[in-house]
């Protein structure tokens, strides 16, 4: 099993070609950490098998990788906000810095591993344990021939992962050019009628070409027909085109006891464009005083 | 506020029953879905002193299968027409099945964009994301889900 590409021990710097963040370490011949699916594994050297995960959140897999990259120096806490939050347009605050370096602490410790990971120096900074070995499993994106040595439980063979995506979002996009381009409309009226189908909505006189629904068990058709109109009104619809209209309300006359004047849904779904991004709920709740 | 809030959305159950009553079962927990809404909220005089809000969102989320979930949530809010925040942030949370239509969601992590200066304990209350525990209603509606709130506005999220 040619499993390591890389030795690192705790003098050598790692290599400045390697991209450090599509990598995976193997942490003291005991843990596995694998930058893109920010996930730690359990390795046992003897069996050379993998067991138990867990999955680390974004920010922690960033900040992981950050130290394990520097792991030959001490790096200040402004370092580590602007490399693992300014840098990509996140906010930084020494509140999360802790919280994560506190999460990572308990992740490695939930999987049995007895050593310090991070060593704190109080003013200075943290640092990656230089007593604790890391070898460099390998470089995800620029070796993925070596994904076929090293078949983590965690992380399922690359290569295929990536031709089946390949594949889908091939097929998605041409599908999806055929539905805009011929289907459209009729993709669409069928949405809402699958709708209309499953919640049984009630289906009032078309106001110009807007077709209209409500989800209400029908109350007087004449108070609720006035406030649609007024719905189309304030939310700014146009029934000059086609458009799909689906309202909803608790209280078509107020209610009294709570004081609730208006508390009401009001879906409007136009034609063209992408059918999925073309619903807007316009939601309104005024109290009556 | 809460609880006046929450009185005053003690109709929302109606609403809900009649979805309920025609909707399709539970489709959780392993199965796994997308959706996309866009919202504009309007909410005044929630009570005396508390600014009238109006919201302009997009909201995708991810529901994974295993429990995993995912909330992009841009957009502007305003508050008494004054105050005007813009929102871009990713939210990762655990969802947890509790009942017919009823999920537990915990917030595991939150990236806000720099551009974003919404406060996050307010957002809890305009899109039940800002205790580290929030409960939820999704109803499917075909080709939809209904999501709601007892503090939060109702909107539809259109399958993608």
């Amino acid at each position: 099993m040619h499993r390591v590409l890389l030795i690192l021990n705790g003098k050598t710097k790692i290599d400045e070609q390697v991209n450090v963040w599509n990598m995976r370490y193997l942490i003291n011949n005991q843990i596995v950490f694998d930058t893109i699916e920010g996930k730690l594994c359990i390795y046992d050297s003897n069996s050379q098998e993998y067991s138990d995960s867990l999955s680390l959140p974004i920010s922690a897999t960033k900040l992981l990788t950050f130290l394990i990259a520097n792991k030959d120096k001490v790096v200040s806490r402004e370092e580590l906000l602007g490399e693992v939050w300014e840098k990509y347009d996140l906010k930084a605050s020494y509140n999360n810095l802790g919280n994560y370096l506190r999460c990572i602490r308990k992740s490695f410790a939930e999987l049995g591993f007895d050593k310090e990971v991070i060593i704190t120096f109080p003013r200075k900074g943290v640092r990656f344990n230089t007593d604790v070995a890391i070898e460099i499993l390998n470089c995800i994106e620029e070796a993925p021939y070596l994904t076929e040595a090293i078949a983590l439980p965690c992380s399922p063979k690359r290569k295929f992962k990536r031709l089946w995506l390949l594949c889908f979002f091939g097929l998605i996009a041409g599908g999806y050019f055929i539905y805009v381009h011929f289907y459209e409309e009729k993709a669409l009226k069928r949405v809402m009628e699958t709708i209309g189908m499953e919640t049984k909505l009630n289906k009032l006189p078309a106001i110009k070409l807007c077709d209209v629904y409500t989800l209400n068990v029908t109350y007087d058709g004449k108070m609720m027909n006035r406030n649609i109109v007024e719905n189309i009104a304030r939310s700014q619809v146009n029934c000059d085109m086609p458009k799909t209209l689906i309202y909803y309300t608790d209280s078509p006359f107020g209610s009294p006891d709570v004081g609730a004047l208006d508390h009401s849904l009001f879906i409007v779904c136009s034609y063209g464009g992408n059918e999925y991004g073309n619903c807007v709920s316009n939601y309104y709740y005024r109290l009556n005083k | 506020m809460k609880n006046i809030i929450g009185t005053l959305f003690l109709l929302l159950p109606y609403q809900i029953n009649i979805v309920e009553a025609v909707a399709a079962p539970n489709y959780f927990p392993n199965d796994s879905f997308s959706c996309v809404a866009k919202l504009k909220a309007t909410v005044t005089n929630f009570e005396p002193g508390q600014p009238d809000i109006m919201m302009d969102l997009q909201l995708s989320y991810d529901f994974n299968k295993g429990g995993k979930g995912h909330l992009t949530a841009t957009g502007a809010i305003k508050k008494n027409e004054m105050e005007k925040y813009i929102v871009s942030r990713n939210v990762y949370f655990d969802y947890l099945h509790i009942d017919s239509g009823e999920y537990e969601l915990t917030i595991s992590d939150v990236d806000s964009y720099k551009i974003d200066n919404f406060p996050h304990q307010d957002i809890g209350m305009y899109l039940s994301m800002g205790n580290k525990k929030n409960i939820i209603y999704i109803k499917k509606l075909g080709g939809a889900y209904l999501f709601s709130n007892t503090f939060a506005p109702v909107f539809l999220c259109v399958k993608r």
